[in-house]
């Protein structure tokens, strides 16, 4: 299952270390109290990925939550847009130039 | 008008008048051009003022930025000649500059355009001031050109802090900026201390700190080298969260959710139209979107988000296979549909079915490829099917087929078709042995089968190995070996437990209890003074668990030792009580006598004296709280599982005394049905509700006591009409709604299959129909393989008899009825087999391709029967049945496609 993964900025192939520690920044970015709905969504992907236990789980059985068919897919492009890509240098100075000539 | 026309017609064009600008308007014209990029333009400006007085002090600087902005421009263009022409010109207006003169914005300008190392070398012998020298380290970074710094003083900024961002550089390329960020350690006033707040606002922008990049891009100059990235970011932030990714220029950044957002939009449409013909494309779109690293992974979730849907029966079935065939590669489409279907299991529940967890089981490889991911995933498959079974199904109702499948799946017979969920459990648990709560699960199962007890003993004896720092398998064994008076083993085991946790409260109460019922064993051999000592060591531990039970447990002992009469004892111990001890207090003891009423010094006189005070006591009731009333009913605690035979009270005080009831209303009143619900007292439950419900007008009659009356009569049988609970939801308010929501939650506990999940869902449509008998049969995952299986393209199909196709009306209603226990409404199938039978019988079997043409095109000028047709063609599409029609019936759904179907 994608979503914990895109709500974390992660590659499902991430380990369970680049998990944690990707955990500990967001939560570090969005503190409880000066974020609480960020805080949930990432503790909650946290939760389904924090073991190897959860994460199989996850992969087999994540979608239980999915029972009405429109919130599921709002929900998971949400996720999407919490995975932003910072580019490299290179790319974002190539684009820079290319609207400056 | 050309110059020939002008000639013949003899008249000359008067130019307009050019409106007179000053020379310094022309050069801050100049200037803006040049801001704006635009080198030609300024180069004209500049022509236009050197026109008007060639000794502007600016003319030279300006040209030679002009210049130098154009030639860059030529040369990006690949006019090399032009370019080099550019730059020769720009030397020349160079060597007029006069470099003490320049103003700090002059620098600012100069270094911009000179090349890198001739503004370095400018820097050494002006005064550039800072926001030159800033521009310069935005032109080092960007073009890499560190060699010209050596010109500078070692201590001057731009060359001492070169060496850590110079460090820096790799991890800005790679995109790594919290990496970068760490790197350029420079001060506050370095002229790179812009490229520093840059790494971190990439940093947390990549993180999603929104706040912190907000105040980070407040803090980078206006100037900055890349400032399109830099508004681009405070576009992307603005906008509640994410934007609309549409601007006009493609954001290096990638857009918001905007484009995802657009395409879920379709398929949430064409989902809503059950147009499966539109979904397969719309979920392809979306998943390139949501995940373009691994379109697959994304698609994977988009169908099983379908599939959920599908379980509560808002999505024909079949199409869903013809969906898994098209957007997921052969090996992924089966492995992913049994897993929905076993998840479906929990969701609407048909018989318990193991087949789909075989199906996933064969199919682990491929899904984790990894061998410790096979191992877990194996113990939650059949950690899944013992959870949903336990709440499914009785098994001793599980068909034999059912249990052959599962015997299957575990490798071994089943001995006992009763402990069907222990074993699937302990499979679990072979699988994932440092699975704690799956020991939890296990032990609740094996405590509801009477004959486990040596069993339990085992899981609590390997649980407590596996994990030994965990003194609850202890405190169990302790509790387990008290209940078959084992109290030398009950004391090691509590010790070990102590061991672990010596302030457990769970572990003094047990001891506690343990006492009492070391109590209870030295009173029934008559060992009384021994009784009475562990009657004092209970009550010297001080816990509040026994409070309820001392008094009868000293009771019990007075009146089965002897001496004076057991009426004038009892009255004696309750004089004192509060009102609502002294009736559970004899209730209790009533109990007790009872249980123990096969041991010799307990004799029967003691229980008839004793019943005899019951009616006595009866006016104690009015001194009584509707709270304590309430509080009479609740069960003992867990802990004395080991002292009485049955804990639950409930039913004792509603035999003796009924009216009781009568004293209860509301909240109180469905806490205490809930309990004698709890104790197997539906009938005594049902009498009250009807009881009270009796001679009120339908507009009088409590929602929560109908709620309750549907549930007890549709699980003993007495009603299956769906429509009481349907009526009573529709006949209340929201606030009302939501209670009997709660209530629905807390009486699926005493329910089991399709109305214990209609409870938890609070859905009460599957209902409709009589619920699914033992021995029904229904689908497993084998019809769904075999159509999979025809669909990806087996060479070696065997050759199909001559003559329309076998019905498929069983699979796919199977099918549909394997997802939501009900056909859905419209069976492309039935459609089919009519067709099919109407090219038999109207001798169109065999007709010629142009015939059958013709023939289509006359049934299709009717607009009903087109309709009709395209619908089935479309179903056909679909879901992948085309190459199961007849010719003939190819033709006819698809005239202009030639001739489909099976060959």
């Amino acid at each position: 299952m994608l979503a914990p993964f895109l709500v974390l900025g992660l590659s499902p192939s991430a380990t369970q270390a680049e998990i944690r520690r990707r955990y500990l920044e967001l939560v570090r970015a969005h503190r409880p109290a000066r974020d609480p709905e960020r805080f949930q969504q990432f503790t909650a992907a946290y939760e389904a990925l924090k073991d190897e236990r959860a994460r199989v789980k996850t992969a087999l059985f994540g979608m239980a939550g999915y029972g009405d068919f429109d919130l599921a897919l709002d929900a998971l492009v949400r996720a999407r847009a919490e995975r932003r890509k910072a580019p490299g240098l290179q790319t974002l100075l190539a684009v820079e130039e290319k609207l400056d000539a | 008008m050309s110059a020939r026309r002008k000639r013949r017609n003899g008249k000359r064009s008067v130019p307009a008048r050019a409106p007179r600008v000053s020379p310094r308007r022309l050069l801050e014209q100049a200037r803006e051009a040049l801001a704006g990029g635009d080198g030609r333009r300024a180069l004209d400006l500049l022509r236009q003022a050197r026109d008007r007085d060639l000794n502007l002090p600016a003319l030279p600087l300006l040209s030679f930025c002009a210049c130098m902005r154009r030639a860059r421009q030529l040369a990006a263009k690949g006019m090399d000649r032009e370019a080099a022409a550019m730059r020769a010109r720009a030397e020349g207006y160079r060597a007029s500059i006069a470099e003490q003169a320049l103003t700090e914005d002059d620098w600012v300008w100069y270094v911009r355009y000179l090349d890198a190392a001739d503004a370095l070398a400018a820097c050494a012998h002006g005064q550039p001031g800072p926001r030159a020298e800033r521009v310069l380290a935005d032109r080092l970074v960007i073009e890499r050109c560190w060699e010209g710094l050596e010109v500078l003083d070692e201590s001057h900024p731009l060359r001492r802090d070169a060496v850590a961002v110079a460090a820096g550089l790799d991890a800005m390329d790679a995109g790594d900026w919290a990496r970068a960020a760490a790197l350029l350690d420079v001060p506050r006033r370095s002229p790179f201390a812009a490229w520093r707040l840059f790494c971190r606002a990439m940093a947390c922008f990549g993180a999603g700190d929104d706040d912190g990049l907000r105040r980070i891009l407040d803090r980078l100059p206006a100037d900055f080298a890349l400032a399109r990235t830099v508004a681009e970011c405070r576009r992307l932030i603005a906008v509640d969260g994410g934007g609309d990714g549409s601007a006009g220029a493609p954001s290096p950044l990638g857009g918001g959710r905007g484009k995802a957002e657009a395409l879920a939009g379709e398929l949430k449409r064409a989902f809503r139209k059950k147009n499966v013909r539109a979904m397969g494309p719309a979920m392809e779109r979306l998943a390139d979107a949501l995940y373009p690293d691994d379109p697959v992974l994304a698609r994977i979730d988009l169908l099983e988000i379908a599939s959920m849907a599908a379980s509560r029966g808002v999505f024909p079935a079949p199409a869903l296979i013809g969906l898994a065939h098209r957007l997921l590669p052969a090996d992924r489409a089966v492995g992913v549909l049994a897993r929905v279907l076993l998840l479906g299991q929990q969701v609407a529940l048909p018989l318990w079915n193991p087949s789909p967890a075989a199906a996933l089981l064969e199919r682990l490889p491929v899904e984790f490829p990894r061998t410790e991911d096979q191992a877990l995933a194996r113990a939650c498959v059949f950690e899944t099917l013992a959870r949903a079974g336990r709440d499914a199904v009785h098994p001793e109702l599980l068909p034999p087929e059912r249990q052959a499948a599962v015997a299957e799946l575990l490798g071994r017979p089943l001995d006992d078709v009763g402990m069907v969920f222990v074993e699937l459990m302990t499979a679990s648990l072979a699988a994932d042995p440092d699975n704690r709560d799956g020991y939890l699960f296990l032990l609740d199962l094996l405590r509801g089968h009477p004959g486990a007890k040596p069993r339990l003993q085992r899981v609590l004896q390997d649980m407590a190995d596996r994990f030994p720092d965990d003194p609850m398998p202890w405190l169990e064994l302790a509790a387990v070996h008290y209940s078959r008076n084992a109290y030398r083993q009950a004391e090691s085991a509590l010790a070990e437990a102590r061991r672990r946790a010596p302030h457990d409260d769970r572990l003094l109460d047990l001891q506690a209890v343990g006492f009492l019922k070391s109590a209870d064993e030295s009173r029934n051999k008559g060992r009384f003074a021994l009784a009475a000592r562990d009657l004092e060591r209970a009550e010297d531990l001080g816990r509040r668990v026994i409070g309820q039970v001392l008094p009868a447990k000293r009771l019990m002992l007075e009146i089965v030792s002897g001496g004076r009469s057991a009426g004038a004892k009892v009255a004696r111990r309750l004089k004192g009580l509060p009102p609502g001890a002294q009736l559970r207090t004899l209730v209790l003891l009533i109990r007790d006598l009872y249980d123990n009423s096969h041991i010799g010094n307990v004799g029967p006189r003691m229980a008839t004296a004793v019943r005899g005070m019951l009616a006595d006591k009866a006016v104690l009731f009015d001194e009584c709280s509707p709270e304590e009333i309430a509080g009479l009913f609740e069960p003992l605690p867990a802990e004395h599982d080991i002292l009485y035979r049955d804990r639950r009270l409930a039913l004792i005080f509603v035999d003796r005394w009924p009216a009781l009831l009568a004293r209860l209303d509301g909240e109180r009143l469905a806490a205490v049905l809930d309990i004698l619900l709890d104790c197997g007292g539906f009938e005594e439950v049902r009498a009250e509700i009807e009881h009270r419900l009796h001679g009120v007008g339908r507009a009088g009659r409590d929602p929560v006591l109908l709620f309750h009356l549907a549930v007890i009569r549709y699980e003993d049988g007495s009603d299956h009409d769906f429509r009481r609970f349907v009526d009573v939801l529709n006949r209340v308010d929201a606030a009302t709604r939501e209670r009997l929501r709660a209530v629905a939650a807390r009486l699926a506990r005493h329910t089991r299959g399709p109305l214990r999940q209609a409870l938890l869902t609070f859905d009460f449509k599957p209902l409709d129909g009589p619920p699914a008998e033992a021995g029904e049969e229904l689908p497993g995952l084998s019809e769904i393989l075999s159509l999979l299986d025809q669909h990806l393209g087996i060479e070696d199909r065997p050759d199909e008899p001559d003559g329309p196709a076998p019905p498929l009306g069983l699979t796919d209603s199977a099918l549909g009825e394997q997802f939501h226990g009900t056909s859905f409404d419209w069976n492309p199938s039935e459609e089919i087999v009519g067709l099919e039978d109407m090219i038999d019988d109207s001798g169109l079997r065999g007709e010629s391709p142009a015939a059958l043409k013709e023939v289509a095109g006359n049934m299709r000028a009717e607009p009903t029967l087109r309709r009709k047709l395209d619908r089935v063609a479309r179903a056909c599409e679909a879901s992948g049945l085309g190459d199961r029609l007849s010719p003939e019936l190819g033709v006819l759904l698809f005239p202009r496609a030639g001739r489909k179907g099976r060959r």
